[in-house]
């Protein structure tokens, strides 16, 4: 059994926990007896957990095998989630400091803090780049909220959570760590409930899996170059849906659409009532178009006039400003002398800042 | 009234890369019990190919003595599904594990009530009678 213990970690392992019991009724058991020698010939790291506490000889067993086990061995679970993410770093000591958070003392390795930093610009830069080209006519204030929110606890930690990183983190829960404004966060209205995965994200865990996240993304910077970055926030953050027209708050869309009008040079806006049902009902129905000289801009629905026509200016107002580009080149995908000669930049926004 | 601070971006699994669903399978088998056989059979002689084909997922093997032998595969929203392979072959073993592996979280009753979970409500919009063309005599 002990020289199990001192079974030598190779590079490759396997992503397979074996537990035995140390003294098993049947001494030549079934599993110690064929697989073990198995696993032992592909010289695999086999993880030891006995799960009888009955025999006291086990106890002291069990305390001798604490003292030898080695500080900083990648758990299985931790080679699961790099195959599952395609990470493939040179060094796998690299993983593991990234996934280490300041309050885990347990180790040699140093926290994740720098990976952490380089990895939070990182993902800002390709986030705010992507935003940037996509709704070229954006308000600024939106943009950022963009990226805060991508960038934000919220979706980092639901992130980490949806691919497992909860069991492959290592931190510790020391309050003095952390700032008490993470309570303050906790609360959350019923109303958006709907739009968390789970309610427990603004918790610790909830942190230190956001850290982590950038964390990785500052690793592979670090060791696979930007663009092995970019990849990574391409495919998992960005990929993520947002519906920004949500984020659109706008009090007088009517008195907003007339200056954009104006500042474009186009006829002011006038809304003509298109269609309508039980105006002197209990429940009538509207529907209003804004128009700029015979060109729709568009049109809202309403049980009052008011309300139709508020409803209608600020799609016309969203219709704007919320225009999407779908083909567009990012200048950080420029990386060769014939993709410089071939690039057109977009036309740089000419909204003004609210 | 804005929702930056609670608004998250939803999850388009496969969108940009995949997830894989499946993060651990774990077995537990009786070394003594005959309904454990076939299930010691596949660990010996299967479970290694498999967990090289899938590095992706954790496998735990754990004895659980007096017991009936089975699979538990734990997925990404926290939920498991557990299959006693009591009395089986490898070879369906092998088929158990697959499905096991080939599975989401996602409940079979929920699964089967809506077979189509989508962002998009409907692909032609939803009908208005403002926009239909008016009965002509």
């Amino acid at each position: 059994m002990r020289d199990i213990c001192k079974t030598k970690c190779t590079f490759h392992h396997y992503n397979i926990l074996v537990n035995f019991s140390m003294f098993s009724l049947v001494k030549n058991s079934i599993i110690n007896r064929n697989i073990l020698p198995l696993l032992l010939r592909r010289s695999c790291f086999v993880t030891i957990r006995s799960f009888s506490n009955t025999n006291t000889l086990y106890i002291e067993e069990k305390n001798k095998i604490i003292h030898e086990d080695k500080k900083d061995v990648i758990s299985p679970a931790l080679y699961a989630f790099a195959a599952r993410m395609r990470l493939d770093f040179s060094d796998p000591k690299i993983l593991l400091q990234a996934v280490t958070h300041k309050s885990f003392t347990n180790t040699n390795l140093p926290p994740n803090k720098r990976f952490k930093e380089l990895g939070e610009r990182a993902i800002e830069l390709y986030i705010t780049e992507y935003f940037h080209m996509k709704f070229p006519l954006l308000h600024t204030n939106y943009l950022e909220k963009i990226v805060n929110i991508y960038n934000g606890i919220g979706t980092l930690s639901t992130f980490g959570s949806e691919i497992g990183l909860k069991y492959v983190v290592r931190w510790n829960e020391s309050t003095d760590l952390f700032s008490s404004s993470v309570e303050d966060q906790s609360e959350s209205t019923d109303e958006n409930e709907y739009l968390y995965e789970s309610r427990k994200i603004f918790n610790k865990i909830g942190h230190v899996m956001a850290q982590t996240v950038q964390a990785i993304v500052g690793a592979l910077y670090l060791d696979k170059g930007p663009n092995s970055a970019q990849k990574f926030v391409k495919d998992y953050l960005l990929s993520r849906d947002l519906d920004i027209q949500q984020l659109y708050d706008v009090k007088t869309p009517k008195k907003d659409l007339s200056a954009l009008m104006r500042r474009l040079g186009r006829e002011p806006p006038i809304s003509r009532l298109l269609f309508e049902a039980g105006r002197l009902t209990k429940e009538p129905i509207f529907v209003i178009g804004v128009y700029s000289d015979t060109e729709k801009l568009a049109e809202g629905f309403g049980s009052s006039l008011k309300m139709a026509e508020f409803r209608a200016t600020r799609n016309a107002l969203l219709n704007y400003y919320f225009k999407e580009i779908k083909d567009f080149t990012l200048p950080s995908a420029i990386d060769t002398r014939q993709k410089q000669m071939s690039y057109i930049p977009t036309k740089v926004c000419d909204t003004p800042a609210s | 009234m804005t929702l930056t601070k609670t608004l998250i971006p939803k999850a388009k699994n496969g969108v940009g890369a995949f997830v894989f669903s499946c993060r651990k399978i774990e077995f537990n088998y009786c070394e003594r019990s005959g309904s454990s056989y076939g299930m010691i059979k596949y660990l010996q002689n299967h479970l290694i190919p498999f967990a090289k084909i899938n590095p992706q997922i954790e496998i735990v093997v754990t004895p659980r003595p007096s017991k009936h032998p089975i699979v538990t595969g734990t997925y990404m929203n926290l939920k498991q599904k557990q299959i006693c392979v009591k009395n089986k072959n490898p070879d369906e073993i092998a088929e158990i594990v697959q499905l096991i592996r080939d599975n989401t979280g996602v409940s079979t009753k929920k699964r089967f009530k809506k077979p189509v979970i989508s962002t998009t409500k409907s692909i032609r919009g939803i009908w208005s009678p403002f926009h239909t063309r008016p009965h002509l005599i």
